[in-house]
């Protein structure tokens, strides 16, 4: 049974061989390889080959595409923020206001502009690589996190909070640019598309401002993606929207490494996929062994209840994270459910 | 209206986001005669520490917390007495604040910034993505004991490091306290003894108190 035939059978409800793991390894190509970070993120063709060696070194379930939000900050006219050692991160927005955002031409997302077509091109490459063999995922942001990535959080903040309709303004014209580029990576054939929404947070937004400001554009963007969806909780804790996210059209979500595997499933019934919750800050520090516990613990709590992809819970892995400690996490669910 | 009163609304106006509600209120209240220095002392103060509590319990999100930063401001604004009025209280003490090097995560700091500003602290607010060479000479500049180091992401946090050993190296650690946050402490709080910080708090509110401890170790250790 190849990748992708384990997590179709897991999302259809048919019987694996084992439970199917993922780990968000983008930037950790550039330990493995020790191709500059820089390179990573700006050649499609370095972010598919470190794809490639991953996926051959560790067997992990799933493949993705640049995880890159500031790529599109960058192409509105933010700056990028490099490191050596993480993945890159947004400087500077492009303004500092919800007028200013208003008011900025907002480029095609078909557009040749800094490094926003890295993305979709390294998508098209690594579904020709490996595709057939390993599902292959697109990171998009939710709308309600989106405008923070042209104007920056405080501002995207204040203007939910002060002047909704604005706000409205803004979430609606994000939900057009970001069908449009959820349409670049479809095409590009991606398997499905993870949708990190910082708004979705209970550390970000009460449930109660979601509802009134940030459901409705994001149902209405649902449809128009083109491919299944997992909602990503975007580093924070997702369980109380859980209820609702039961009744949206997505693929699954996937928690927080706080909230709870057991509450989620009840919460999200028995048919949507939960992907999660390993502590993502927790696997520099872990041993081989540790990671082994862990996972079996995730395992036990969710491997059976319904459709799960264990998986670490945050962004990029810490770069300071072992190859030993991967390994074992895979090792880990080829051994779930068989005696050693 | 009672303190308790005028405690409950405001707590009410943060949690939903109501700051047009809140201004009235504080209208309300200077009109009655309650004395505007007595209004932070007796409604705004116990306000955030309830708001405080919430947010430590994970019962408040960080758009509630931002309206309870931007309220605060506004007493603030209102309450404070400008220097040509005289009678300016002396602040607490100096913090100099920013994110360490290679992070560029302002909100935190901001909200850090104000909840102390209304607490009665000087803040200098150095932004994003400082260098500990920055932080040490604008802390030694400024006469500050305190100098607060934010981080949102792990590989950034481990830049704090580098402040920690340039206070040690420059022989600063009596005199000069390193107050660290952010949410990877939150989230890792072994993290605080990585770094080398002398102490953090959950989340803005309580930096006041963090504050007020690191200044009494100085005391303690270097003499007033």
């Amino acid at each position: 049974m190849n990748s992708l035939q384990r997590v179709m059978g897991v999302v259809t409800g048919q019987p694996v061989d084992r439970p199917p793991v993922f780990a968000v390894l983008g930037a950790y190509a550039a330990r493995s390889s020790g191709v500059p970070m820089r390179t990573l993120y700006e050649d499609a063709a370095t972010h598919v080959r470190g794809q490639l060696a991953l996926r051959a070194e560790f067997g992990f379930d799933l493949v993705i595409a640049p995880f890159d939000f500031p790529a599109i900050g960058e192409a509105f006219g933010g700056q990028t923020a490099w490191f050596d050692h993480q993945a890159p991160n947004l400087r500077r927005p492009a303004v500092d206001s919800a007028a200013g955002a208003q008011e900025l031409k907002w480029p095609s997302p078909e557009a040749e502009v800094g490094r926003l077509q890295v993305c979709p091109r390294a998508a098209e490459a690594l579904t020709v690589a490996c595709g057939s063999e390993t599902p292959v995922f697109g990171i998009l942001p939710g709308p309600g996190g989106f405008p923070a990535l042209i104007m920056g959080m405080e501002a995207w903040i204040n203007t939910l909070l002060f002047d909704p309709g604005c706000a409205r303004e803004l979430l609606a014209r994000s939900v057009e640019w970001l069908a449009g580029w959820a349409y670049r990576l479809v095409t590009a054939g991606v398997t499905a598309l993870i949708l990190p929404e910082a708004a979705a947070c209970s550390d970000v937004l009460p449930r109660a401002l979601f509802l009134d400001m940030i459901e409705a554009p994001l149902l209405s963007l649902l449809p128009r993606l083109g491919a299944p969806v997992v909602v990503h909780h975007a580093g924070g804790q997702i369980t109380h929207l859980l209820d609702r996210m039961a009744t949206w059209p997505i693929l699954g979500v996937a928690v927080g490494s706080r909230d709870d595997l057991a509450g989620a499933r009840g919460l999200l019934g028995p048919g949507k996929l939960l992907v999660g919750n390993l502590d993502n800050l927790a696997f520099p520090g872990w041993s081989p062994e540790q990671v082994a516990v862990e996972a079996h613990d995730r395992l036990e709590q969710a491997f059976g209840a319904g459709p799960f992809i264990l998986s670490n819970s945050g962004a990029d892995l810490p770069l300071g994270t072992s190859p030993e400690t991967l390994h074992a996490l895979v090792a880990a669910c080829k051994g779930f459910g068989h005696p050693s | 209206m009672e303190p308790r009163e005028a405690i409950t609304i405001l707590i009410e106006c943060m949690l939903d986001a109501d700051r047009d509600r809140a201004s009235r209120l504080l209208g309300e209240l200077l009109e009655s005669g309650t004395p505007a220095q007595e209004l932070l002392r007796q409604v705004l103060d116990p306000a955030l520490n309830e708001v405080g509590r919430l947010w430590e319990n994970r019962e408040l999100s960080m758009a509630q917390a931002y309206v309870g930063a931007r309220i605060a401001e506004d007493f603030l604004m209102r309450c404070l007495p400008s220097e040509a009025e005289g009678a300016v209280r002396p602040p607490k003490g100096v913090v100099v604040i920013g994110n360490i090097e290679d992070d560029f995560h302002a909100l935190g700091r901001r909200m850090v910034g104000s909840f102390l500003r209304a607490s009665g602290w000087e803040v200098v607010d150095l932004g994003n993505d400082v260098t500990a060479e920055v932080f040490v000479e604008e802390a030694l500049a400024r006469g500050a004991h305190i100098v607060g180091a934010s981080a949102m992401m792990h590989d950034a946090a481990m830049n704090i490091r580098k402040l920690r050993e340039l206070i040690d190296r420059r022989g600063l650690a009596g005199r000069l306290k390193l107050a660290v946050g952010g949410a990877v402490f939150n989230w890792r709080p072994a993290l605080v003894e990585e770094v080398g910080g002398d102490g953090t708090a959950a989340n803005a509110t309580q930096v006041d108190a963090l504050c007020d401890r690191l200044l009494s170790e100085v005391r303690t250790e270097v003499g007033p």
